[in-house]
């Protein structure tokens, strides 16, 4: 995890807050990054250079990226 | 010095608020009268139009009156006009409209930018609020995860700050407390009333580490500058400013994907390109739409180290009015109003031709920087009074 944020802003009525938001840097990637969400944790447990490692979500056909900390 | 033979003369701004009845077109002739009687002008000698980022048809608040609009409108005959989004943030803008002089293309060119994002949003039937239903280009990147705000995208460089620079929130606070003292001394500043810092600290969170005194609001306004080539300023009454020098770098257009925002290498870019050094800065107008990008801006600019923004401003005296390095006098767009990157240059002409008032800074000065937008795009102008 290179950089995150908690996003507490509720944009849009019925907006799930707070949540993690994180740019991921992927390993064998070098300056590849992926923004995206942080799943499975306290949004207090996060820091940067945690490892995480990729869960999908399923949307219809569609696929989410999410990642989850390992150990 | 290397000079790039542009000058910026009348400065002009409309009245600024929230939810103004006043049409954006007329707010912005409203500017435009403002710098046309600065500079001893009349409509009759400008030939040239500049703006940022043209209409907007999609989301007409953000910007509502396009170059076309314009000329029509005041009746200009333009023998150069641009306007369009794909250019270094808002005041590339003024860069276009100062390489246009020098080529000889123009004379005197109104650049502006017009906002009515405040007034859209009462409004909706007459100006309809983005559609946020599909996802394309950088969005579908970042949509789908709810990191739906510019705030979200900002704030993770900030917290890179935090964690790895030890940046304290009492160290970003004294961008938003600095804008808001500056705010109280303007006239025309949005929000006048000064913060503290317990009500900063006690603010609600948006987005770590921003919080909601860290972000700027929806404004109505206009503001226009005119950009004057070299062999026209005899035409003009007032003090013309020179355009020292000019950057606008960019290495990833995404918010995501550059390591550094683009304020580093536009930072580092406008100092090969004049003799000037940032010492001999008097003041700085640096884009705050959030209090992190100035931070971000002094370090670009090498005013003070990588990681080293947040120590560089303990304390609010080193960037106050009476301090070594005034910043944001007008308050910024945290506290003067979301001028959208032309405040930053309207207050840099007006404090090197001393016309600040409660505001102006001491010491005559005679160089200021003023900058735009920070993230993926970033724009630096280094202005001088000969």
């Amino acid at each position: 995890m290179d950089t995150y944020t908690v996003n507490y802003q509720e944009w849009r009525p019925g907006l799930d807050v707070p949540y993690v938001i994180a740019r991921i840097a992927i390993d064998g990637a070098p300056g590849v990054f992926l923004t995206s969400n942080v799943v499975g944790c306290a949004v207090d447990a996060v820091q940067i250079d945690d490892r995480v490692r990729v869960t999908f979500e399923q949307h219809g056909e569609i696929y989410l990226p999410l990642f989850e900390k390992t150990g | 010095m290397p000079g790039t033979d542009a000058f910026i003369t009348g400065v002009g701004q409309s009245e600024v608020g929230i939810r103004l009845q006043r049409s954006p077109l007329l707010l912005t002739l409203d500017a435009v009268r403002e710098a046309l009687t600065e500079a001893g002008l009349e409509m009759r000698q400008i030939d040239g139009v500049s703006t940022y980022p043209g209409r907007s048809a999609a989301y007409l608040g953000f910007s509502p009156i396009g170059a076309d609009e314009l000329i029509d409108a005041l009746g200009i005959r333009a023998t150069w006009h641009s306007g369009g989004p794909e250019i270094s943030s808002q005041l590339g803008a003024v860069v276009a409209a100062a390489m246009a002089v020098r080529a000889g293309q123009a004379r005197h060119i109104l650049c502006y930018r017009t906002v009515y994002e405040a007034a859209a949003l009462s409004r909706p039937s007459e100006y309809p609020a983005l559609r946020r239903d599909t996802a394309d280009g950088y969005s579908q990147w970042l949509t789908p995860f709810n990191a739906l705000s510019a705030v979200n995208w900002t704030a993770q460089y900030a917290m890179r700050h935090v964690k790895r620079f030890g940046m304290t929130r009492e160290q970003l606070a004294q961008i938003a407390l600095t804008d808001r003292a500056n705010a109280s001394l303007n006239p025309r500043a949005l929000v006048r009333e000064p913060l503290t810092m317990d009500e900063y600290l006690s603010a609600r969170m948006i987005s770590t580490p921003l919080c909601l005194y860290d972000c700027d609001r929806y404004t109505d306004a206009s503001t226009v500058l005119i950009v004057s080539a070299a062999n026209a300023i005899n035409e003009v009454v007032c003090t013309p400013i020179r355009i020292d020098a000019m950057a606008g770098t960019v290495e990833r257009h995404s918010w995501d994907q550059a390591q550094w925002m683009a304020c580093y290498p536009t930072g580092a870019d406008l100092w090969k390109r004049t003799d000037y050094r940032p010492s001999d800065v008097d003041t700085v107008q640096l884009y705050d739409g959030f209090s992190f990008q100035a931070i971000a801006w002094l370090e670009g600019l090498g005013f003070c180290g990588v990681g080293e923004g947040g120590q560089f401003v303990e304390g609010g005296q080193r960037i106050a009015l009476h301090g070594e390095l005034p910043l944001n006098t007008f308050g910024g767009q945290i506290g003067a109003g979301r001028l959208h990157g032309f405040g930053f240059a309207h207050e840099a002409v007006v404090q090197l031709r001393g016309k600040g008032g409660q505001r102006q800074i001491p010491g005559n000065p005679s160089v200021a920087v003023c900058t735009s937008g920070g993230g993926p795009l970033a724009t630096a102008l280094l202005l001088a009074r000969d």
